[in-house]
């Protein structure tokens, strides 16, 4: 059975929560109960904040709020679920272990992520998958699923890793390096603006993007890629379009400006 | 003349052998379905094997593909691998949802496996329409390079995708995008295992080791590497011909019987063997083990092994123990 976290005082407290210290780990309650937390300027007690309920473990469950900050920062291992908001830069620097948040996330989900796996269930705000704090790199491992819509410049600076959404904002891709962005749901609006290399996909054939004019069309085919690509999705149980993985693709690659060695794949209509 | 001094001699050998031969065949007598099977063994020896999983557009050129990469893969006598077909995958199974094929490669070494692969993929399945390769060996740790080396075919417009921890190569060709594991994993494994069918005559023997190969087509780990799973020209190590290393085996030749050391039984007119490699010893014994209850029966007069004393190989299978699943 997990470990429950709720709030101590039915709701959360006022201010900005340092949640970088709620990272899965198996300490007993009391251990736990001792440990410090940030929240504005000040520090607490977990057990000034929180009621724990369940078993010690690397499994644990924490109420959401918009007001967390660095949530699950350099986790590693286990499962963090969050019931509710997940805050800004949730899952920043995540090497391994699972993020699962039910609700929806601020700014910079997974920022500069080196490994594991974020599922959010609601939706994300902008630059998912962007560099943390104080870094340049965005992520650079690990899978992020978001079944809503993502803000703007979703996999910004964005190095290896694969990301997939229901609905990006406009810039999806922006300074994309490496790694792979996908979205069900269209249209890219200016997508992959200085991309330097890597994929976005855009799986909705009925969609017309309003491409940047350094794109160029090369071919329409069935990339073997692709269809790697989306076979992964649908393990991690990702809603993908029916018959996507069947489909053509037409291939535009970009931007001319940088190295022109990204690719965007969108879906053509059967 | 020289000639007829030796064929008395020769003569007398040959019927010596065979006294001796049946004479300890008969201390050990064992019989399925009025088949007798020979108190004997299977020697095999250390190889090193991978396995790759390839896919296609469709099971047209799936075949193609599987065809002519196991082609010239029957022994590491003379080939430069022992190749074959381990299982169909159906296009559930397979990383891009195609139809695919586990292709098992047998070569002497772990170097000699580097040499082999880039080659045997880069000419055989790059250029096969629609073909992808993937490694069907991830968790080992050895390696062997596939796409690794095959990338630089593009020119410098090879990309590289990292998907679940794994890395595939995509080289710009002239149907679209051939993809490529990055390596391919590799283990230590077994060849030689075989089984020797005496049949009555040759119609009888092809259908017994059809059934034979049949029935080890169902294992996994295993292939039988020559042609249709069964070799009809089984080798002895040496020849009279200093530069052959291996000859004609004069005690399983039929029309060799009244002048050689034969070991042949009395009614057996033709003889196939059927060639085992396994990536364990477990599923060699499993496969010898199916092979033989499928080939006994009507107009197989007995099942049989080759090996060389114990002079070839540190595995050895024998018949009996692993009929009765002892070993």
């Amino acid at each position: 059975m997990a470990l429950h976290f709720n709030w101590k005082q039915g709701q959360p407290p006022v201010g900005t929560i340092d949640a970088s210290v709620l990272i899965p780990r198996s300490a007993p309650i009391a251990e736990l109960a001792a440990a410090s937390i940030a929240i504005g300027n000040r520090q607490y007690r977990w057990s000034d904040v929180f009621d724990f309920a369940g078993d010690p473990g690397i499994e644990w469950t924490v109420p959401g709020c918009p007001n967390y900050l660095n949530l699950g920062q350099g986790m590693s291992t286990g499962l963090l679920r969050v019931e509710g908001h997940a805050g800004d830069f949730a899952g920043c620097c995540m090497t391994g272990g699972k993020l699962e948040v039910h609700g929806s996330a601020g700014h910079r989900l997974g920022a500069s992520l080196a490994g594991g796996f974020i599922t959010v269930s609601g939706n994300v705000e902008a630059e998912v998958g962007g560099p943390a704090t104080e870094s340049f790199e965005g992520m650079t491992d690990g899978e992020i699923l978001i079944a809503g819509s993502a803000g703007p410049r979703a996999g910004f600076r964005m190095r290896r890793g694969l990301i997939a959404m229901h609905r990006a904002g406009e810039q999806a891709g922006h300074h994309l390096h490496a790694g792979t962005l996908l979205v069900t749901q269209g249209p890219l609006v200016h997508p992959g603006l200085g991309m330097k290399r890597g994929t976005i996909i855009c799986l909705d054939g009925d969609a017309k993007p309003s491409w940047l004019p350094y794109y160029q069309p090369d071919c329409i085919y069935r990339p073997v890629i692709l269809q790697m690509i989306l076979g992964r999705l649908a393990s991690l149980g990702f809603h993908l379009p029916p018959e996507a993985r069947q489909a053509r693709y037409q291939l535009y690659t970009g931007d001319r400006l940088t190295q022109g060695k990204g690719e965007i794949f969108q879906r053509l209509a059967e | 003349m020289q000639p007829c001094r030796i064929a008395p001699r020769l003569a007398r050998d040959t019927c010596y052998n065979r006294l001796h031969y049946l004479f300890t065949q008969s201390l050990h007598l064992m019989e399925l379905r009025g088949t007798i099977i020979d108190d004997t063994y299977a020697e095999a020896f250390r190889m090193w094997a991978t396995r790759m999983i390839v896919t296609a557009t469709n099971q047209k050129w799936l075949h193609t593909a599987a065809q002519v990469v196991t082609g010239y893969g029957t022994s590491v006598i003379a080939c430069d691998a022992e190749v074959g077909v381990e299982r169909w995958v159906p296009a559930t199974e397979t990383l891009d949802g195609r139809p695919g094929v586990a292709l098992l490669f047998f070569a002497f070494n772990h170097d000699a496996l580097i040499k082999v692969i880039p080659k045997r993929v880069g000419q055989c399945l790059m250029t096969c329409p629609t073909t992808a390769v993937f490694d069907g060996m991830p968790t080992a740790p050895d390696r062997v390079p596939m796409g690794k080396h095959l990338r630089f075919f593009g020119d410098g417009n090879q990309k590289s995708k990292w998907l679940a921890g794994r890395r595939y190569w995509r080289i710009p060709i002239m149907d679209g995008e051939f993809v490529c594991e990055e390596s391919s994993g590799a283990v230590k494994a077994i060849a030689g295992g075989n089984l020797q069918i005496e049949a009555v005559d040759q119609e009888h023997a092809l259908t017994a080791a059809e059934r034979a190969v049949a029935a080890m087509e169902a294992l996994p780990d295993v292939i039988t590497p020559f042609p249709g799973g069964v070799v009809s020209c089984g080798s002895k190590v040496g020849s009279r011909y200093p530069k052959l290393h291996v000859s004609a085996n004069e005690a399983f030749a039929p029309v060799l019987r009244s002048r050689s050391a034969t070991q042949l039984h009395e009614g057996a007119n033709s003889v196939l063997e059927i060639v085992i490699d396994g990536l364990s010893e477990t599923a060699i014994r499993q496969a010898m083990r199916a092979g033989m209850q499928a080939a006994t029966g009507p107009g197989v007069v007995a099942l049989s092994a080759g090996n060389f004393g114990g002079k070839l190989g540190k595995f050895h299978f024998p018949l009996h123990a692993i009929l009765q699943g002892d070993a």
